[in-house]
């Protein structure tokens, strides 16, 4: 008895906190890219690209984040596994993580024109299948920053 | 950059489509709700089986799971005092009434330190009573509810029953929840509460056996009906809490004594 009390109570806490700490995220993401609205990413994919601009300086840059879900959504998504489907409170989690990442590389590109050949991975950092493992992920975003001169 | 463009990056940064609309809360209430139903039938089709083929089940068969399963249960206090001999005296009445309680264990009864007011019967027949229970409860035809209530248990096999359940559900449920988690916590919790639920069913049975044990010995249920009042005087947790408690409450197990008059 004791048992389920304090899981409903972990349960509710944590999806209180994790609601929260989800709605602020996104105003700060959404704060962030719409004062970025002007820096553009340019991904055509091509190996060789000309300008007939003179350039300035290229250089790499690149944006992480390590994001994991809360207790709440993990728990959902582990009883889903059961009956398969869309995993949908993971899927915040990774909209999160994957905007993150790439604000902080554009973010680090200041001063540049824009960013060419963006990429992002993503990696498991925890194997899920163990005992004590929390799902966490990180994802990097990479491109080339182009400055003019 | 154009006005256009602007807003249209404006919009796609406000409405979000990589991420779900689905509410985490409810989806979070209907995984469980779905679990607790296939649980519940799990549970339903267990106690079928078990009690199915522990009800056609042989007396030596029985006495050898026993044996098995309460190798090093052993009493902590063994005094006899006055109170253990009245018991053992309402006990030599009681088991020549029921064949399912002869040749079997010797129900050896024991007084066990602790104040709250219960009574509880092992695996292989020990009887326990609370030091709480001796000292409040002094009239015999009381003790002998009390005394048939756990015989009655015994008689009914329940502790088998549960065992078996028990075994049934933990193997399907280790192998539906394999390598996962939460599913197993889920389980665990949800279970916790059907196991309740089955042990009252059990409690009402054995309520239902002592009566009309104690019929047959006094040719009246007072024992019961005062027993029950004095322990309603005791309780102060509400009705609604019923179903995190192990037996039925305590008016409804009046009631349902007071119908089998």
């Amino acid at each position: 008895m004791g048992d389920v009390l304090l899981l409903l109570i972990i349960l509710g806490f944590t999806f209180m906190t994790g609601t929260i700490i989800e709605k602020r995220h996104f105003e700060n993401i959404k704060k962030r890219e719409i004062a970025l609205i002007k820096k553009p990413i340019i991904n055509f994919g091509a190996k060789k690209w000309d300008t007939n601009r003179k350039i300035k300086k290229i250089e790499l840059v690149t944006g992480e984040c390590v994001i994991s879900g809360d207790y709440f959504k993990n728990f959902v998504a582990g009883l889903k596994n059961l009956f398969g489907g869309r995993l949908t409170t993971f899927e915040s989690v990774l909209d999160r993580g994957r905007r993150e990442a790439i604000l902080k590389m554009r973010e680090k590109a200041r001063g540049a024109n824009f960013i060419i050949n963006a990429r992002i991975e993503s990696v498991m950092l925890n194997d899920t299948y163990g005992q004590e493992s929390v799902p966490q992920c990180a994802i990097i975003a990479y491109g080339t920053a182009v400055t003019y001169e | 950059m154009n006005k256009n463009l602007e807003e249209k990056y404006l919009s796609v940064i406000e409405d979000n489509v990589n991420v779900g609309s689905s509410n985490a809360l409810t989806e979070f209430f209907i995984l469980v709700a779905g679990i607790a139903v296939i649980f519940f039938l799990l549970y339903m089709f267990a106690d079928a089986i078990g009690s199915f083929f522990i009800d056609r089940m042989s007396n030596e068969t029985q006495m050898k799971i026993e044996n098995a399963f309460s190798f090093g249960i052993k009493p902590q206090v063994s005094t006899k005092n006055e109170n253990i001999i009245k018991l053992e005296n309402i006990r030599d009445k009681i088991v020549p009434l029921d064949k399912n309680l002869q040749g079997k264990s010797k129900f050896p009864i024991y007084e066990y330190p602790e104040k709250q007011i219960n009574a509880f019967i092992t695996p292989n027949g020990n009887i326990f009573f609370t030091q709480g229970l001796l000292t409040e409860v002094k009239d015999e035809k009381v003790l002998t509810f009390i005394m048939a209530h756990e015989l009655g248990h015994y008689a009914h096999r329940d502790h088998l029953k549960s065992m078996s359940r028990q075994i049934i559900v933990a193997l399907i449920s280790s192998i539906f929840a394999s390598g996962n988690n939460n599913i197993d916590l889920t389980v665990g919790s949800i279970s916790d509460l059907n196991g309740l639920t089955y042990s009252r069913k059990q409690e009402r049975e054995a309520d239902k056996y002592a009566n009309q044990i104690v019929y047959k010995l006094y040719g009246n249920n007072k024992g019961a009906v005062e027993f029950f009042k004095l322990l309603e005087k005791k309780e102060k947790a509400p009705e609604f809490l019923q179903y995190f408690s192990t037996h039925p409450s305590t008016s409804q197990r009046l009631k349902l004594i007071q119908q089998e008059r």
